[in-house]
């Protein structure tokens, strides 16, 4: 059901109670006309909103339009005109875009007696035209002067500009240019110059500040969604120094990790949507990189090397030491969250501990033993990875009951969906040991669900007794 | 979205737009400025090149330019031996009859012996984008000593009018692609003209 239709839903449903109850004489006719034209209000609002959505869509579009004939002229290089009067021409229209923004943010809605701008729509527009514009200006100074140095520089003063503008002027659109901007500054160096490009990560630093502190929420998406695409960029340059199974790991660790930070921090109520958003795309990462931990054709052995020189052995200890930090820090976060919890605490959460260590030793062992020890049993961590993946399922589905978290119950139908037409593709087993496997899963998540359902059924009894109704403070839908 | 500010933020607009505006035409004027100050300069190298390539995202059709101190051997230079990717090089120059070749290079510009102050050397700073190490020497196995080097200057790409980068990316045989190359103290290097078989094309001046 969208916004609108069960805001009318709501006006009705308030029509036939008020009536109702000025009949019983709680209310009088006067409350009853204030309380139905306060709804009303809030109902248009919320449609005046809706066309603002649009004007600023239309405004970008335009925007973008623009911008996009901006740069086609001046890379044409046209000689009809001299490289000055160019400059100039370029100078001023981002002047132009500028005050044209200036004047739409300042000529306020007094008449109205509404508070903000008259057309907040347009000056975003035009402050967004005044950011391309800059970037034009930076392009054309590059081209003038033939700058070939390092020329994803040019894209980090654009990216500069554009965040000196979303500070300033707390702007949203600029900030998501900025972002995608920034993204491909990053892939420019990862991919044309062949390095992990670190310094991205100051600007993800500053970026999520304005985003939490403005209260962005689309920003909110766009940065996080590039901070996983920043670590997709560089995924090659990481495998130069250790083993593609390696790297995989240390991926899925992140993600658990960023996953658990998120969640604890959306506890504490900093900023709820920012880390809300957070905890979901890093946990839909760990799972990606879980997921591919799972493939025993992939043979994604992260063993590292087995010379002997120091080097090697550094790069062993390194690797080590990223994998134990990780663990270490989510075991942390988990007995962090075990302590700010209601007690008693649900077993599904100590199951989740029991989980994750028995994760850890997989990803352990498969580091220093898999050819020497593992072999022999014939793919074991990847048997264990793949029932790791399935109780997780579980574990899923119980937590997000538990919180009423729709995320976590839908995550788990897709994995469970996905890891079930993955096994029974893939040519893993053979079709005999394949259907044992189908039938002992089938089984045992059927008692599963059996003994879950009684379970709930204690808890809820216990709840009731115990407890006034409520979650245990990770729910929030 | 943010769009909707309260009234003190909107009624602030203007100070805000300006300060914007005056930094980023600021940033803007650092580029312009810089590169002026290196055209104004009075040490102008010539070298030959060999054009190859054509288009960028941004700033339209260009000539990409490979000159002889693209490509550095060692062999045939005196200063320092070790060097890695991406670290920043000094490379002197010398002038023989028209044209400028690399002497000798370093990594560090203080240790630049004095002999190179004369008015037929000239200093340009690159970056190392390539080595080549040579493992075996003779049937000996030397210490991956550094035979030659990849290095960019920040002047191989030129760019031009739309459609007109054909003609100096292939030239006719026998026509010859050169530039004049204006270096600041440093050895910063900014292409000043660009020549065809002698004559002027394009030169370079905002002004």
């Amino acid at each position: 059901m969208n916004k609108k239709s069960s805001h009318k839903i709501f006006y009705k449903q308030l029509q036939e109670k008020l009536s109702h109850w000025q009949a019983q004489g709680w209310v009088n006719e006067t409350s009853v006309k204030n309380i139905l034209n306060d709804a009303l209000i809030d109902f248009q609002g919320e449609d005046k909103s809706n066309s603002h959505k649009l004007s600023l869509i239309l405004a970008i579009m335009g925007v973008m339009l623009l911008s996009a004939g901006a740069i086609s002229f001046f890379a044409a290089n046209w000689q009809g005109m001299s490289k000055l009067f160019k400059l100039s021409l370029l100078f001023s229209s981002m002047t132009g875009a500028y005050w044209a923004a200036g004047w739409a943010l300042s000529t306020g809605q007094e008449s109205h007696h509404l508070p903000g701008p008259k057309y907040p729509a347009l000056g975003q527009a035009f402050l967004l035209l005044g950011v391309l514009l800059f970037g034009n200006n930076i392009m054309l100074i590059a081209q003038i002067y033939h700058i070939d140095s390092h020329y994803p520089n040019g894209i980090f003063l654009w990216v500069t500009g554009a965040l000196i503008t979303t500070i300033i002027m707390r702007s949203e659109a600029v900030l998501i240019a900025a972002s995608l901007l920034a993204l491909l500054w990053t892939g420019m160096e990862t991919f044309d110059f062949r390095q992990i490009h670190w310094p991205w990560l100051i600007f993800l630093c500053v970026s999520t500040f304005i985003a939490i502190r403005q209260r962005a929420h689309l920003a909110s998406h766009i940065i996080i969604i590039t901070l996983f695409i920043w670590l997709l960029f560089n995924y090659e340059e990481f495998t130069r120094y250790a083993t593609d199974g390696c790297i995989i790991q240390v991926y899925l660790l992140i993600g658990l990790a960023l996953f658990m930070s998120a969640r604890m921090i959306s506890i504490k109520q900093i900023d709820h949507y920012f880390f809300e958003c957070l905890s979901r795309y890093a946990f839909i990462f760990a799972l990606i990189f879980l997921y591919i931990l799972s493939f025993p054709s992939l043979d994604l052995y992260p063993q590292l090397s087995h010379s002997s020189n120091t080097e090697s052995t550094s790069a062993q200890l390194s690797w080590l030491f990223i994998h134990l930090s990780l663990m270490l820090v989510i075991t942390g976060l988990f007995f962090y969250h075990f302590k700010q919890m209601i007690k008693p605490i649900p077993i599904y959460k100590r199951l989740g501990l029991l989980w994750l260590s028995i994760l850890f030793i997989s990803l352990l062992s498969n580091i220093y033993f898999y050819q020497s020890f593992l072999v022999q049993y014939d793919n074991v961590t990847v048997i264990i990875v793949n029932l790791l993946l399935f109780s997780l399922v579980i574990g899923l589905i119980c937590s997000g009951l538990a919180e009423q978290n729709h995320f976590y119950v839908n995550t788990a139908f897709v994995i469970f969906t996905i890891t079930l037409m993955s096994r029974y593709f893939d040519t893993f087993w053979n079709l005999m040991d394949r259907s044992l496997f189908f039938i002992v899963g089938g089984l045992v998540l059927i008692f599963g669900g059996y003994w879950l359902e009684k379970k709930r059924r204690q808890l809820n009894l216990s709840f009731s007794k115990n407890q006034p109704k409520g979650n245990d403070g990770m729910g929030y839908e | 979205m943010v769009w909707v500010m309260n009234n003190k933020s909107y009624r602030s607009v203007w100070p805000k737009i300006l300060l914007i505006l005056f930094i980023q035409t600021l940033l803007l004027m650092a580029m312009i400025a810089n590169r002026q100050l290196i055209l104004s300069s009075d040490t102008v190298v010539v070298l030959e090149t060999k054009p190859i390539d054509p288009r960028s995202l941004f700033r339209g059709d260009y000539v990409r330019l490979s000159y002889e101190i693209n490509e550095l051997q060692l062999d045939e230079l005196s200063g320092e031996r070790i060097f890695k990717t991406n670290e920043t090089v000094y490379v002197v120059l010398q002038k023989s009859n028209q044209y400028w070749h690399a002497k000798a290079i370093y990594l560090q510009y203080d240790k630049i012996p004095e002999k190179y102050d004369g008015e037929n050397f000239a200093l340009i700073q690159g970056v190392v984008k390539r080595v080549s190490q040579r493992q075996w020497k003779r049937g000996k196995k030397v210490n991956n000593s550094v035979t030659s080097l990849r290095v960019s200057y920040g002047i191989e790409n030129y760019f031009v009018p739309e459609g007109d980068g054909l003609k100096l990316e292939r030239p006719e045989p026998g026509d010859k692609v050169t530039l004049e190359i204006a270096l600041d103290k440093s050895g910063h290097a900014v292409i000043k003209t660009l020549l065809l078989n002698g004559v002027q094309q394009y030169e370079e001046a905002l002004f």
